[in-house]
């Protein structure tokens, strides 16, 4: 097994990745770009080297293919490389990947992490039935599997990536049954002041208009104001119920598509030790970073939404100011220099923070879609561990999420409490009324991914390796 | 003015909640305060494994008592503990270790009523199918299994609070004083006091002895583990490697936990541990080797836990040599979880009577408070000023 040496390395092939991999080759780095996919573009832009049709992002998809071509030149580009740990060994962080069944590994100088966002998950009566997914899940497997749902599909939450699959899913000709929205109405009242502001300055909620008229047009039914969502069926989803005012509807479906919101991916941060702080805004836990991307761990930078939700649009340009700030502190560029390269991109991302603001306080999930209702509710999926469950612990003073997760069970399962762990911060916090800091986040313990033994034994030297000596001291 | 108390125990992990238990239960007032959260250092992270080590001749009379102690768990914390007596079986994988062997059961034998067989490969099967071709025999020690240490802790925890003990969490005692027959310990302008102090503070349990000027030997190490993603029935007992580092079991849910005590590294600056992938790896390997079909099967999680190792790997129990009043037991090295509830009742007999039973003198601490010429080559740091 040998280790290449990078003066950077950058994890994950969004648009934040990427334009950092081509602004970190113009600053003279030698960089490496590992990402878990086949191809590059991330999760906004999946596929997006080997897609042909132009699909309703067109300008921007574009853009994106052009951001992945340059990538490639720039920099040496690990696809299909999950990272599952890494640590800091001297001047260099050592970065173990999976590539299939086998552990590689890398070695880079500083580290610029922009693993983008993940979906929030919302836990309600059945949603761990088959037939029930994100709407992010859709649509990964719209643009990458080429998977073609069987419809009716109801589609339930928040957002704007809501409506773009509900268009989407109506260009493969799968019937969108209806959409439930849970914006709380008084979002929209919050809301207003900030909607001019973001009118001029980004693209999402013009582009959101237009989704939301092409869904008028094509009589998709959208219910507001929506609450107590349930999935009926049994072995896999049949309808899903809920209510909508005072009334309770039922609609047959056998494809249900959440979608609350994202949050920033904090995984590989969390595994570095970056200092973490609790954003209401979001609401959830994000880096702490400098207006560089710099975080509390010397050497690890940090782009994208990966950094705090900002969006696709800002996604480039925080990752070249990233890059640019990895660069000036290697001593490949002068200070100002670098200064100079990001200008543009600050008053870009200064422009886009303000449609940022809107979108934040629109689309704020409420209490009852961050936190289960029913006792009865999963919130670990792996462990079987339920809401009602933590709701009992929270009752004994057991609120420190991982004093919970070691007692209950919750979040050591396959998912490591990726998918739980938000779920559980908002019960607890909701039991107890403790702060988002009184309650915690899972501590991130590695591997990132399920690695087989197999993997680990091939990496393993033959002989038994020395022992650690023992020191005793009193000096604790 | 301090809280008064009978006993102050420093250390809540499961000695410290076993001894503050027993002596709660004998009618003390007892405080016991614990710098973290009960359990959450290597009594609530370790692997579980309960069985004798049988390298160390003077602790297998108090190991034959404490294994008897797990089958009755339910009789003391009204909980078992998630126990489950699935045996001990450690692997022969070269023939030159075979004197070692016969050495090894001879000495169980000799200081302990505790079970053990040897097993040849044909045998080996029955009792551990799917062994590597390598493996020429085993000890098997079918009184020997495993308990859930998170599962334990918890059990503790309510029992402590059934039996009135004050428990303290995130009180590390910076300043323990002594004045007409009482200690005071101090955390963070918080004072108790009581005429009884008990020193259990696991790897740091050097540190609290340095409070009173008193020295002992202890290294913290951070241990690490592994666990799996639930996997087929692969493994039925706890599985040991002779001559080698390597422990591992398959606990009720199918994940299996790996471990042997292969060393991370302790951030002495926030007691937050490192793991060493180097190190991991070749335990991993070691697993696999013993057992080819563990090679498909997905770890999910490794973490280490801090622990006290003592110059001869076994722990310090009983009366301070420098002070009236106060009790140490501390530096189980990696073996402590298992002895942990049995220890602590008897020490509590102990403080109580002012005596200290046969079991648990071999333990005293003037066994070595210096490094002998056998003793494992080690650094020492002078204390703090």
């Amino acid at each position: 097994m040998s280790t290449d040496r990078f003066d950077l390395a950058i994890i994950g092939g969004g648009p934040a990745g990427l334009a950092a991999a081509s602004m970190a080759f113009a600053c003279g780095l030698n960089s490496v770009l590992i990402d878990e996919n086949p191809g590059l573009g991330g999760r906004v832009f999946h596929g997006i080297e080997t897609e042909r049709d132009v699909s309703i992002l067109g300008t921007d998809r574009i853009a994106a293919t052009t951001l992945a071509r340059d990538a490639r030149e720039a920099a040496t580009v690990l696809s299909g490389h999950s990272v599952v740990d890494i640590v800091r060994d001297h001047e260099h962080f050592q970065i173990k990947t999976l590539h299939g069944n086998e552990l590689r590994s890398a070695s880079a100088r500083r580290l610029l992490i922009a693993t983008g966002a993940r979906e929030r998950s919302m836990a309600f009566p059945g949603w761990t039935l088959p037939g029930v997914m994100t709407a992010g899940g859709v649509q990964t497997l719209l643009k990458g599997a080429r998977l073609v749902p069987a419809g009716p599909v109801v589609l339930a939450g928040s957002g704007p990536l809501l409506l773009l699959v509900a268009v989407q899913l109506l260009r493969h000709d799968v019937p969108v049954a209806a959409i439930l929205d849970t914006t709380p109405i008084a979002n929209i009242r919050r809301a207003m002041p900030r909607l001019a502001g973001a009118l001029w300055s980004g693209s999402v909620l013009r582009r959101g208009v237009g989704l939301l008229a092409s869904l008028l047009w094509q009589r998709v039914p959208i219910y507001r104001g929506v609450n107590t969502i349930a999935a009926q069926g049994d072995g896999s989803i049949r309808a899903v119920t809920f209510k909508a005012g005072k009334r309770t509807h039922r609609l047959d479906c056998a494809l249900l598509a959440t979608h609350v919101g994202i949050l920033p991916d904090i995984q590989l941060a969390g595994l570095v030790d970056c200092q973490l702080r609790w954003d209401a805004s979001i609401p959830g836990w994000t880096p702490v970073t400098d207006r560089n991307g710099k975080t509390s761990q010397d050497g690890v930078f940090i782009a994208g939404d990966a950094a705090g939700i900002g969006g696709a649009e800002a996604a480039p340009h925080r990752g070249r100011i990233a890059a640019t700030a990895a660069a000036v502190e290697l001593g490949a560029i002068a200070p100002d220099e670098g200064d100079r390269l990001v200008t543009l991109d600050r008053k870009k991302l200064r422009r886009l923070n303000r449609e940022r603001a809107f979108l934040d306080t629109l689309f704020f999930p409420s209490p009852d879609v961050r936190v289960p209702q029913d006792d009865a509710v999963l919130v670990c999926r792996c462990e079987a561990v339920s809401a009602g469950c933590l709701r009992a612990l929270a009752a004994a003073d057991v609120a420190e999420i991982n004093h919970v997760k070691s007692i209950s069970r919750c979040g050591m399962g396959a998912c490591q409490g990726r998918v739980c762990g938000p779920l559980a911060e908002e019960t607890l916090k909701d039991a107890t009324g403790r702060s988002a800091e009184a309650v915690g986040t899972f501590r991130v313990r590695p591997p990132l991914k399920p690695v087989p033994i197999g993997a680990y034994a091939a990496f393993a030297s033959d002989d038994p390796p020395a022992e650690a000596r023992f020191l005793y001291t009193a000096d604790w | 003015m301090p809280r008064g108390f009978d006993a102050i125990v420093i250390g809540a992990g499961v000695h410290g909640a076993s001894v503050a238990l027993s002596l709660s239960r004998k009618g003390l007032q007892v405080a016991l305060i614990e710098r973290d959260r009960l359990g959450s250092h290597a009594s609530g992270v370790n692997a579980g494994s309960i069985h004798h080590i049988p390298r160390i001749h003077f602790e297998l009379p108090l190991a034959e008592v404490a294994l008897r102690s797990w089958e009755q768990m339910n009789e003391w914390l009204d909980d078992d503990c998630g126990f489950r007596r699935v045996g001990y079986l450690r692997v022969v994988t070269r023939e030159h270790e075979l004197p070692d062997v016969r050495r090894s059961m001879a000495r169980v034998q000799r200081y302990s009523n505790i079970p053990e067989q040897l097993l040849d490969r044909r045998e080996l099967d029955s009792v551990q199918p799917g062994l590597s071709e390598d493996a020429i025999g085993g000890i098997w020690a079918p009184s020997c299994g495993y308990a859930v240490p998170a599962h334990t802790m918890n059990a503790l925890r309510r029992n402590l609070q059934a039996a009135g003990t004050c428990l303290f969490e995130g009180a590390r005692v910076d300043t323990i004083e002594k004045a007409a027959g009482h200690w005071t310990c101090v955390s963070n302008g918080e004072r108790w006091s009581a005429p009884i102090l008990v020193n259990c503070a696991g790897a740091w349990g050097a540190a609290v002895a340095g409070l009173v000027g008193e020295r002992m030997l202890i290294s913290p190490v951070a241990l690490m583990m592994t666990v799996t993603g639930r996997a087929d029935r692969l493994l039925d007992t706890v599985l040991g490697l002779h001559g080698q580092r390597l422990s591992m079991k398959q606990p009720e849910n199918g994940t299996l936990l790996i471990g042997g005590g292969y060393q991370g590294a302790v951030v002495s600056k926030d007691w937050t541990t490192r793991l060493d992938p180097q190190r991991l790896a070749y335990n991993l390997a070691l697993a696999k080797e013993t057992l080819p079909s563990l090679g498909s099967v997905a770890v999910v999680r490794s973490w280490a836990g801090i622990e006290g190792m003592t110059p001869d790997h076994a722990p310090y129990i009983g009366p301070s040599l420098t002070h009236d009043g106060l009790w140490h037991c501390a530096g189980f090295s990696t073996h402590g979880f298992y002895l942990g509830p049995v220890t602590g009742q008897l020490l509590a007999d102990a403080i109580v009577s002012d005596t200290v039973p046969d079991l648990l003198r071999p333990f005293a601490l003037d066994r070595i408070t210096t490094l002998g010429p056998q003793s494992p080559k080690a650094d020492i740091a002078s204390p703090a000023a």
